[in-house]
């Protein structure tokens, strides 16, 4: 293969080197287990998860087990390769990816599910699970979708439910086995749908009644009714990333990560993370500073990352920062916060961290007033809000970003309206404390994504906004954030109803996918390739509306098509909370007494949290 | 000010990192290898590093010469032995007191450029052509300007050497050192057009590869390699 006269041609061509410090090149032996990683997105969007840098790391410490990466090729590297028959390769072995034992896709969002499908074309394989021979390779997925994988079961042989780090072991026993031909491959997927957390689909068939509303599973062979998700109990034994790949290109996150904990205490009702990553489990302070430490000896990252649904609520944040920044500050390597609340602990620990290196400040408000902070039970006050915008514009800040969304379930033009008065309220608020040395003027940026109702959150039953509420919405919107120091930058609706769509989406959706691939959707994600007509004529073409999706409320008794995995989180606790959010009445932090989600029930068996 | 000048190489897939790449490398190489790196005064301080010319993304080099402000002095033996991805190794390298800039003290790069033909190029008279396109005062190309007109250059005030190293079927290896640097640049592949829009060649050039293999520096007339660049 001449890789390097394609390479030539196109853009950005250090996305497909591989090479890079930290990687792996084993060498290929008849026991070698090939599996290949696969991040269906472009290269510095796919290198910027953490989850890539765990599994490839943990796998490759593994003697018999060698993990190689791919990504989406974007699309001008994909004409090169097609124009010259060029099949998807590894990054660190150029291996056509036909000759990988497994290749692991992550399901990071729901719009990169053509990428899958232009992926397996790329790579010679047949797109449906049925259609692949025993020779070629297995094809497992995991990742935040994997919580309702039926919108691509008929892909996909096998996925895998929650985190991975044990599972995924386990499954390289049974596929140890496998490869030394002591079982076939019926055999091989039989006996993975035995492991805790991995959900087998061919062995689940869907019924429908004649509306097309999904009344449950015939269970095809003898597996688990009911597929639980993986966690691991104490995450802070757990496997612990000490060395990540170094990336050539400037990828999106492009810094050290170290994870705080896992889980979230919060309970946003909107959120499905905060759902699926329970129970809250944390790291040990000590650990979390040797781990740093560890990772940027084997880097040579200038900037560290302390990661988690909510950093700022890890419980000994504080300290922990200021040690770090005394540590780090002499080697000019900077500590970053993914998430900041808007309250004045926030400011503090935002002080030490911008010693060496100013960044920019996010919040997110999520909704413009108190009552649909309620709903949502965002645990925000609108004194919280004031008191942050005095500190940050006290201590020379002039610019600040608030992000919210629009289509919250009960919204109105009114809470719309609360958008633009924080907006206003943060502009008054820094003429009145800004310092004598700020010459600088004011700047809110206000940004809104369309929200999408998620499997596994109280909304889980709600009719999604259609796109021209949205856009209503928008509009609105623009004409009331007219101070000429507000900046507002909204998200089209378009992806995000197609979001919504296979959020909830059942199996009928395999064929809406493939159609839409065939007829050229890719980089869905990508407002460039984002084709919003030829979807709906794919929608149109395989007879399927997608308003049943999105525009259809459910009763509570409905049967939904992720109601054979269990993420932990009860649907009575799940009704509890839509019915608290319709009366916008809050619902406590859960570290300050249990709320009854029912994971200590269901999969823990005792009470949720150690040192949290 | 300690001033750690290094030689260095770009070949194989390293070709293809643009330079922003290569400067973010270079500083992750370091702090990887605990090198005690100088870094700018500021509210992001960065190390203080230069190179010499940077290298169009998909130019392999045989030699590529940066230089790196240290806060104290490490042995020439650790910095030799430093591990950078394969294709980037450190051949020289020195501490210098010079003030000069690399880049201000660069005038010439010398290139191999290897030409592609679609089709049989092998009785093409290409020798003679150079001869006489040397010898030629005048040959005038457009170039873009950095105040995006386009302004008329004479290639031959660019041109210092000029050889065909050997023609084949549907290949020409040409060797060339061109003014690169602060005074203007040639750059090889514009060269190469040039020489065969002159001629007026039928057979359409397929690709074009280029590696640079030396960068120099003028002092009295005379071209030195610019490792060795004093003062």
């Amino acid at each position: 293969m001449n890789l390097e006269a394609l390479l030539h041609k196109v853009e950005k061509p250090s996305r497909y080197i591989g090479g890079e410090l930290n990687t792996f090149n084993k060498e290929i032996t008849e026991e070698m287990i090939r599996f290949c990683f696969a991040f269906p997105d472009v290269y510095e969007v796919g290198m910027s998860h953490l989850g890539m840098q765990i599994i490839y790391n943990l796998l490759n410490q593994q003697e018999d087990v060698f993990c190689e990466r791919v990504f989406s090729p974007w699309p001008d590297m994909e004409k090169e390769m097609r124009d010259r028959g060029l099949k998807l390769f590894s990054l660190e072995k150029k291996s056509p990816l036909s000759e990988m034992d497994v290749i692991g896709f992550t399901l990071q969002y729901e719009l990169s599910y053509t990428n899958i499908l232009n992926m397996l074309n790329l790579s010679g394989l047949e797109l449906y699970s049925k259609d692949r021979h025993s020779k070629d390779p297995i094809i497992i997925a995991g990742g935040p979708c994997a919580y309702n994988p039926e919108p691509i079961a008929e892909f996909i042989d096998m996925f895998f439910i929650g985190e991975g780090e044990e599972v995924l072991l386990e499954f390289v026993d049974v596929y140890r086995s496998y490869k030394k031909g002591e079982i076939n491959k019926d055999e091989l997927l039989l006996a993975c749908a035995g492991i805790e957390g991995i959900y087998v689909p061919k062995y689940y068939e869907p019924e429908y009644d004649n509306n097309g509303v999904m009344l449950g599973y015939t269970l095809k062979a003898e597996v688990p009714k009911v597929i639980k998700k993986r966690f691991l109990r104490s995450f802070e034994d757990g496997f612990k990333l000490e060395t990540m790949i170094v990336p050539f290109a400037d990828i999106v996150h492009d810094r050290a990560m170290v994870e705080l904990f896992r889980g979230c205490t919060k309970g946003c009702r909107f959120c499905q993370a905060g759902m699926l990553y329970r129970p809250i489990r944390e790291r040990k302070p000590e650990t979390i500073v040797s781990n740093i430490d560890k990772i940027l000896n084997n880097t040579g990252f200038e900037e560290f990352s302390l990661t988690s649904l909510s950093s700022m609520d890890y419980s000994q944040i504080g300290p922990l920062v200021t040690d770090l920044v005394k540590k780090y500050e002499g080697d000019n390597i900077a500590v970053s916060l993914p998430s900041l609340r808007l309250d004045s602990f926030s400011v503090d620990v935002l002080k030490e961290i911008q010693k060496v290196k100013k960044t920019g400040l996010t919040f997110a408000p999520e909704a413009g007033t108190q009552r649909l902070r309620d709903v949502i039970n965002k645990g925000v006050s609108e004194e919280n809000i004031l008191e942050t915008y005095k500190s940050i514009f006290s201590l020379g800040w002039h610019r600040v970003k608030l992000y919210f969304m629009i289509g919250l379930p009960t919204e109105t033009f009114e809470d719309l309206d609360g958008i633009s008065e924080i907006a206003n309220l943060g502009t008054y608020t820094f003429k009145q404390v800004k310092p004598e040395f700020m010459k600088k003027s004011v700047q809110v940026t206000v940004s809104t994504s369309c929200f999408v109702p998620k499997p596994f959150t109280p909304f889980q039953w709600m009719i999604q906004d259609d796109k021209e509420s949205f856009y209503k919405k928008i509009h609105h919107l623009k004409s009331k954030l007219i101070n000429k120091k507000v900046v507002y930058n909204y998200h089209e609706p378009e992806t995000s109803v197609l979001e919504g769509v296979f959020a909830r989406g059942d199996r009928k959706l395999n064929a809406v996918v493939k159609k839409a691939y065939e007829m050229g959707c890719k980089f869905d994600g990508w407002a460039e390739y984002f084709d919003h007509d030829l979807w709906m004529k794919a929608f149109e073409e395989t007879g399927i509306n997608p308003d049943f999706y999105t525009r259809r409320e459910r009763s509570f008794d409905e049967f939904l098509p992720w109601d054979h995995i269990d993420a932990g989180v009860s649907k009575a606790y799940l009704k509890r909370e839509f019915d608290n959010a319709v009366i916008a009445k809050e619902t406590q932090d859960c570290r300050q007494g249990c709320t009854g989600c029912g994971l200590n029930v269901n999969l823990i068996g005792g009470d949720c949290y150690d040192n949290a | 000010m300690i001033t750690l000048r290094i030689v260095y190489t770009k070949e194989g897939y390293m070709a293809f990192l643009g330079h922003l790449e290569m400067m973010k490398l270079f500083e992750r190489v370091f702090r990887f290898n605990k090198v005690p790196l100088k870094f700018s005064e500021g509210f992001n301080p960065i190390p203080r590093m230069t190179f010499a010319a940077p290298l169009s993304v998909g130019y392999s080099s045989k030699y590529e010469v940066m230089e790196v402000l240290l806060e104290k002095e490490i042995p020439m033996e650790t910095v030799k032995n430093i591990q950078f991805p394969e294709g980037i190794s450190v051949i020289d390298a020195a501490y210098v007191e010079s003030k000069k800039s690399l880049m201000a003290a660069l005038t010439h790069a010398e290139y191999l450029i290897k030409v592609e033909f679609n089709s049989n190029i092998e009785r093409l008279p290409v020798s003679e052509w150079i001869d006489a396109f040397t010898q030629n005062k005048e040959i005038v190309y457009e170039k873009k300007a950095k105040n995006g007109k386009m302004k008329q250059v004479n290639i031959n005030e660019q041109i210092d050497s000029f050889k065909m190293v050997f023609q084949s079927e549907q290949e020409i290896l040409f060797r060339a050192t061109l003014q690169s640097g602060s005074q203007g640049s040639l750059n090889p592949e514009t060269l190469v057009k040039v020489l065969f829009e002159t001629y007026k060649v039928p057979q359409t050039i397929e690709t074009i590869r280029v590696e640079r293999i030396g960068l120099f520096f003028e002092n009295d007339g005379v071209k030195q390699s610019i490792f060795n660049l004093s003062e």
